[in-house]
């Protein structure tokens, strides 16, 4: 029963922590560009004031959509909180002109949430620039016929979580046991060691595009300790090398 | 200053004086935006209306209390007559509205 309680109360008192913990310098500036109108890395009074704003509302609006310095502005005019709330920032921060970075904390004197990352954008119909190409991989696994098809389908989030549960079912094979009742001993790997790239051109022209792959087949059996057996593995006779395969495909 | 030549407190001093006697009645981290029932950290947990009237009873509606907020004799402070969100800040702005 201990052991079933014991991991969850390490994953609560691990998430609590997490949740107590300061910002990096790095998330509170992602934080605070957030309300950092026109980003030149630093809070202006109006900008602290946008902060609040988020903060005295309760964060009841978009950031990628602020209210104007106007609204800002009236609503400081008539809300209590806010008006608390800028006597609290001055009264921890003083009065300035403007504010760096690193005196304020987001997640503190604003609530703010933490920052989106920027999506970067596709290229609809255009070609891929060349550092986005794919670039060759390396690949494990255990036999020839599971190595990605040299025209891989579509991959939509389904298939990759279906590729990643394949991947974890075909990989290749190490394996090391031993029985201690007399001390034997036996090592395996079995498996497919692979280089695939693709090319563009070729035979075909420019427009052609191809995938070659290179691999290298490996089934291997070894024995030691004092136990060792004296008859050989039913499926890799005396542990010596039982096949070594080299291929190499191409297809454009 | 003008408000203090005038004998009213001015909002900031009265959230001031809230923040010491929260921290009296055992609540410390209040803010203007802390609220009266959520839990910490951004509410003071009390548990309903009864224990924070009892608050207000005991630290603004007593005699010292009044004298203390600037607030007349016949003058009360319920915890229902706060503004929604019912936190710090609109005590202190109620508060402030009903000085005498």
């Amino acid at each position: 029963m201990r052991i079933t309680v014991f991991p969850c109360v390490l994953a609560f008192t691990i998430l609590a922590n997490a949740a107590l913990a300061d910002l990096t310098p790095q998330e509170n500036a992602a934080r605070l560009k957030q309300i950092d109108r026109n980003a030149d890395g630093v809070l202006e009074n109006d900008e602290v004031d946008l902060g609040l704003y988020y903060r005295a509302t309760g964060g009841k609006f978009d950031l990628k959509f602020p209210p104007s310095s106007a609204q800002v502005a009236a609503f400081a005019a008539t809300n209590a909180v806010f008006q608390l709330l800028r006597y609290e920032f001055v009264t921890d921060h003083g009065t300035k002109e403007e504010y760096a970075f690193s005196e304020v904390k987001a997640d503190i004197d604003f609530r703010l949430p933490k920052a989106e990352k920027p999506q970067t954008d596709s290229l609809p119909g255009g070609t891929i620039p060349s550092s986005d190409r794919p670039n060759g991989k390396f690949i494990l696994r255990q036999s020839l016929d599971k190595a990605p098809l040299l025209f891989d389908t579509d991959k939509s989030g389904s298939t990759m979580t279906q590729g990643a549960d394949k991947l974890a079912g075909e990989g290749a094979l190490f394996s090391y046991g031993q029985a201690f009742n007399n001390g034997a001993e036996e090592w395996l790997a079995q498996g497919l060691f692979g280089y695939e790239a693709d090319f563009e051109g070729g035979l075909f022209g420019k427009t052609s595009i191809g995938r070659w792959l290179f691999s290298l087949g490996f089934s291997r059996i070894d024995f030691g300790g004092s136990g060792t057996p004296k008859t050989s593995s039913p499926r890799f006779k005396n542990g010596l090398f039982r096949d070594l395969l080299v291929v190499f495909h191409w297809t454009g | 200053m003008t408000t203090f030549l005038n004998g009213t407190l001015p909002i900031q001093k009265i959230y001031d004086l809230l923040v010491e006697d929260f921290g009296s009645d055992g609540k410390a981290g209040v803010h203007p935006d802390t609220t009266f029932y959520d839990n910490p950290p951004t509410g003071m947990g009390y548990s309903g209306a009864l224990p924070m009237q009892a608050f207000l009873n005991t630290y603004v509606n007593s005699s010292n209390g009044k004298q203390r907020y600037n607030l007349g004799a016949d003058t009360n402070i319920f915890v229902g007559q706060v503004a929604s969100p019912k936190c710090v800040g609109n005590l202190a702005a109620l508060i402030f509205a009903k000085q005498q």
